[in-house]
């Protein structure tokens, strides 16, 4: 249905385009004005007649059915949030590309809280709060499995695996991708902008477009990601996507794993996602010896165990960050300089 | 008559409780960043975690059973702020001085204080929970309502005990800065340091000192905007963190480096905020009985509909980035 | 007329560093630009180059009004420049700092590199045959994979000039390209930059504080004082000139 809104968007530009260009064929002045009114007006009730139905229903669904509308398979969406990544990004990245660093990290974090109002509340597009779910998997579900005979257990391990599987190859087709534009003469130029941007450019490097290029490259990743994600936990929950579960997150990641080594991100995202889903057990662990001490020399027990260890994840995380800056300011993987 | 005492109610006095907040937080933000040159992310957690010190002692004063005529919170206050500005010192050391000594880059030392960010979040949840906390448990929060019957209004000016001291303590704070920059030699020092800090380190001044006091400054205004925003709302963990970004805009859009652009620009964002999300019909009323029966005006007829309301210091932000990256009063540009 | 600076100003702050100044380079000439510190030299320098824009006038190139233009964009059509102060890729061997150079490579664009690899690589190990002929030339050979940020501040600016070795340029911008090079090496430089002029038809346009390089290479010689362009001739005249001369060193020493 929201296929259908575009495609009827798209026929109403053409119509007002149309008309403004109706002098071709002799349509002039007043006319033109009237017809290019009509036009708008013709378009307008088009979208609408096509947005209001698929509006209504993306509000109104509960559950089951197909909310997107195109039907294609889940990779296909996961390519189109790539995509609607890079539309993002160039927009933002027109915006805030020109700013000083830090400057530019308090822009793009208060842009990207922007992004997360409007997302929760355009309930006509997002459903908002109401959520999107069930969203599709790319291989086949438990469920299938199950059907096909095979234990609940079983079931789960090959639908996940199916799953891993898939989505280690789209990990493995990237890495090749920036591997190899970073070995050749694209990585090369990117290093000279980062080194000296004023001599990049005065050797014929268009840094700002090519600022923007890495930085709409980087969106698509991160869009494609996010897209896995969503489908992973079938899910679409707009107020769940808090800065510190995922940006701060993938921050550490990199920062931990070393800044500029496609390695290092990668040991620093399976690193800290370890340590991420550790942390709550460990801490759990942790805090119920001490409470079992503090009982015994009869301090009491710590009360409300479970919600505490939850709360450790962010602790620990902001520690890993502060120890990683401080102890191996360039990561456990640094960038290799490479000679010769 | 009424209207325009709803519209103090709603836009003149919450702008105003807002923006003392946004202006005492984004001074600190602002004299870091004019001292240390980097982006204080981790603000937030001092004042958050300077309102829980301010609440444990208001806490601790009502179970020795002392009763105060104002509320406990504002009794408290030095006493929270000095903890706070302790504490700042003591993160100082810890976690940013190391990284200033090895030379590291702004953004580098943002992102450290985004780690201290989390950190000290982790340990306030670990201990206090994700719930709210109140400091009116004990003790009654005094509403004033100032008959205006006698001007035509049939609804009364409200403002709130804790309303009323904010607004007095943040003025007689910032006039207290004032002075402190103007007059005294390590103001003078702080200001010089901001304005170049190279020049000020051969000039003889005494920066390892200038650094603590700007640390000391900072977090004992942080403090008091933390306990006043928790005052005047509820105490949280997060109580800080959801409007660390407005308060950053509110220090950009002054001039980062600039004390005075910081209080301006926490005014204008705290007013922006609360005009924007103003329902005008309330005001605009009387008009209906003019107006046509087409035209009457909808039930709700705010600039922006209140779910974006932090949205519009975001906007702010972006905006004045965009065409004036120094801020209003052109701010430090290293 | 190759570069044709039409009555150009620039501002910093209350100081005018370049006050409505208006010079012009032959083509195929070797023009040298002197004049004492703060004279606006670089400042001009810098505005022919495209890294900061005039306040006022016009700057001509090739015929074409290029003021205001970036200076990626000014490469494109033929204009070249060293920077005083030399900046290297640091974090990039000295080959790299010149493979980096020669525009339209495949392989900076993401599809190309990713989907036709042989014309990548083809281009790549033409542009690697460059910058070993050009490092030969510099006498470099030993520091070829050492890191830019490594090398001394003279062979620092022998890599600069290198980079406008790496293509075919109209113009070339030299600012202080002799400073912290040693004297057998600037003999070199000197021969090269004039068989680069000679036999390929570059331009150069030379600020230069050794006096003896600009009475070797440049004529005219363009002396500039207080943001103005106070003569221009060969380098025998303006040395002859007394007023000149008065003008630029205060006290006629230094010209030997």
């Amino acid at each position: 249905m929201l296929g259908r809104a575009l495609l009827a968007f798209a026929a109403g530009a053409a119509i007002v385009y149309g008309a403004r260009k109706a002098d071709r064929i002799g349509i002039t002045g007043r006319w033109k004005t009237v017809l290019t009114v009509f036009a708008w007006f013709v378009a307008y009730v088009l979208y609408r007649s096509q947005l209001d139905p698929a509006a209504a229903y993306i509000e109104s669904a509960v559950g089951g059915g197909w909310v997107g509308g195109l039907g294609g398979h889940p990779v296909l969406g996961w390519l189109f949030g790539g995509l609607l990544a890079a539309g993002i990004a160039y927009i933002v990245g027109k915006i805030s590309l020109g700013l000083r660093t830090d400057y530019l990290a308090i822009a793009t974090i208060g842009i990207s809280e922007i992004i997360r109002a409007l997302i929760k509340n355009m309930d006509w597009l997002t459903r908002g709060t109401l959520t999107v779910s069930p969203i599709p998997w790319p291989t086949p579900l438990p469920q299938s499995f199950q059907a096909g005979g095979m234990d609940n257990l079983s079931a789960l391990v090959a639908a996940r695996g199916g799953f891993l599987v898939l989505a280690l190859v789209v990990l493995g087709i990237v890495l090749w991708l920036i591997s190899r534009a970073y070995a050749g003469p694209w990585g090369r130029m990117m290093r000279s902008i980062r080194d000296n941007h004023i001599a990049s450019s005065s050797m014929g490097k268009n840094v700002k477009a090519r600022q923007l290029e890495i930085f709409i490259f980087g969106s698509v990743l991160m869009g494609i990601g996010g897209a896995m994600l969503v489908s992973f936990v079938q899910i679409f929950d707009p107020s769940s996507y808090q800065p510190i579960n995922h940006t701060f997150l993938i921050w550490v990641m990199v920062i931990v794993g070393g800044a500029g080594n496609n390695w290092g991100a990668l040991f620093g995202a399976v690193l800290i996602w370890l340590i991420w889903v550790i942390s709550e057990p460990l801490s759990k662990a942790v805090f119920e010896f001490v409470s079992m001490w503090s009982s015994n020399v009869g301090w009491g027990a710590i009360p409300e165990i479970e919600a505490r260890s939850a709360q450790m994840r962010v602790f620990v995380l902001g520690l890993v960050i502060t120890i990683a800056l401080r102890f191996a300011p360039k990561g456990l993987i640094p960038e290799v300089v490479k000679r010769g | 008559m009424t209207e325009l005492v709803f519209f103090t109610n709603q836009v003149i006095i919450s702008g105003l409780v807002l923006g003392c907040i946004y202006a005492l937080g984004a001074v600190g933000i602002t004299l870091i960043f004019g001292i240390l040159r980097f982006a204080h992310f981790a603000h937030s957690e001092l004042m958050t975690g300077g309102a829980f010190i301010a609440f444990l002692l208001a806490s601790a004063f009502a179970a020795w059973g002392i009763t105060t005529p104002i509320p406990t919170g504002f009794v408290v206050l030095p006493i929270a702020m000095v903890i706070t500005a302790i504490l700042s010192l003591g993160i100082d050391k810890g976690f940013y001085a190391p990284l200033r000594k090895r030379g590291a880059k702004p953004v580098t030392l943002l992102i450290a204080s985004i780690g201290v960010t989390l950190m000290v979040q982790g340990l306030i949840r670990l201990f206090f929970g994700a719930g709210s906390y109140s400091f009116f448990e004990t003790e009654t929060k005094d509403v004033f309502r100032i008959d205006l019957s006698a001007l035509g209004s049939t609804r009364p000016l409200v403002i709130t005990e804790p309303q009323v001291f904010m607004i007095v303590v943040t003025f007689v704070s910032v006039l207290a800065l004032h002075f402190f920059l103007t007059r005294s030699r390590l103001g003078k020092a702080m200001r010089a340091m901001a304005d170049n800090a190279d020049l000020a380190q051969v000039s003889g001044i005494n920066t390892a000192l200038v650094v603590r006091v700007t640390w000391i400054v900072a977090g004992a205004l942080a403090c008091m905007a933390g306990t006043m925003l928790a005052l005047d709302v509820t105490l949280k963990p997060d109580l800080a963190f959801n409007i660390i970004i407005p308060i950053f805009a509110a220090a950009i859009v002054g001039g980062l480096g600039q004390a005075y652009g910081a209080i301006a620009g926490g005014l204008l964002i705290g007013f922006a905020e609360s005009l924007a999300v103003f329902n005008w019909t309330m005001v605009l009323r009387p008009l209906n009985g003019v107006l046509p029966d087409w035209l009457q005006l909808p039930a709700t007829l705010a600039l922006v509909p209140t779910e974006y309301k932090l949205t519009v210091a975001f906007v702010i932000l972006v905006v004045v980035l965009l065409v004036r990256p120094t801020g209003i009063f052109k701010g430090a540009s290293s | 007329m190759v570069i044709d600076v039409r009555n150009v100003s620039k501002r910093f702050g209350g100081l005018r560093a370049v006050n409505n100044c208006s010079l012009s380079v032959r083509r195929g000439s070797i023009t040298g630009l002197i004049g004492p510190n703060g004279a606006g030299k670089s400042t001009l320098f810098n505005m022919v180059a495209g890294n900061i824009t005039p306040d006022e006038g016009q700057v001509i190139f090739d015929g074409q009004d290029v003021t205001g233009w970036k200076p990626f964009e000014l490469f494109r059509v033929g204009m070249l420049r060293t920077f005083q102060i030399a900046h290297e890729f640091g974090q990039m061997t000295a080959l790299e700092n010149l493979m980096m150079v020669p525009g339209d490579q495949p392989g900076e664009h993401l599809i190309d590199t990713w989907f036709r690899p042989r014309l990548v690589k083809s281009r790549e190990i033409e542009v690697r045959k460059k910058a070993l002929d050009v490092i030969d030339f510099l006498k470099l050979g030993h520091v070829r994979d050492e890191l830019a940020g490594n090398l001394s501040g003279g062979q620092k600016k022998l890599l600069e000039l290198g980079r406008t070795m790496m293509v075919d340029a109209k113009v070339v911008l030299l600012d202080e390209v002799a400073a912290g090079v040693n004297k057998t090496l600037l003999n070199d430089l000197a021969g090269n930059i004039e068989r680069m002029n000679r036999e390929l038809g570059y331009t150069f346009f030379v600020i230069e504080h050794d006096m003896d390089l600009i009475g070797r290479l440049c004529d005219p010689v363009i002396v500039m004082a207080q943001g103005e362009k106070i003569a221009e001739g060969p380098m025998a005249e303006i040395r002859a000139n007394p007023a000149i001369v008065e003008a630029y060193f205060g006290t006629p020493v230094e010209v030997a």
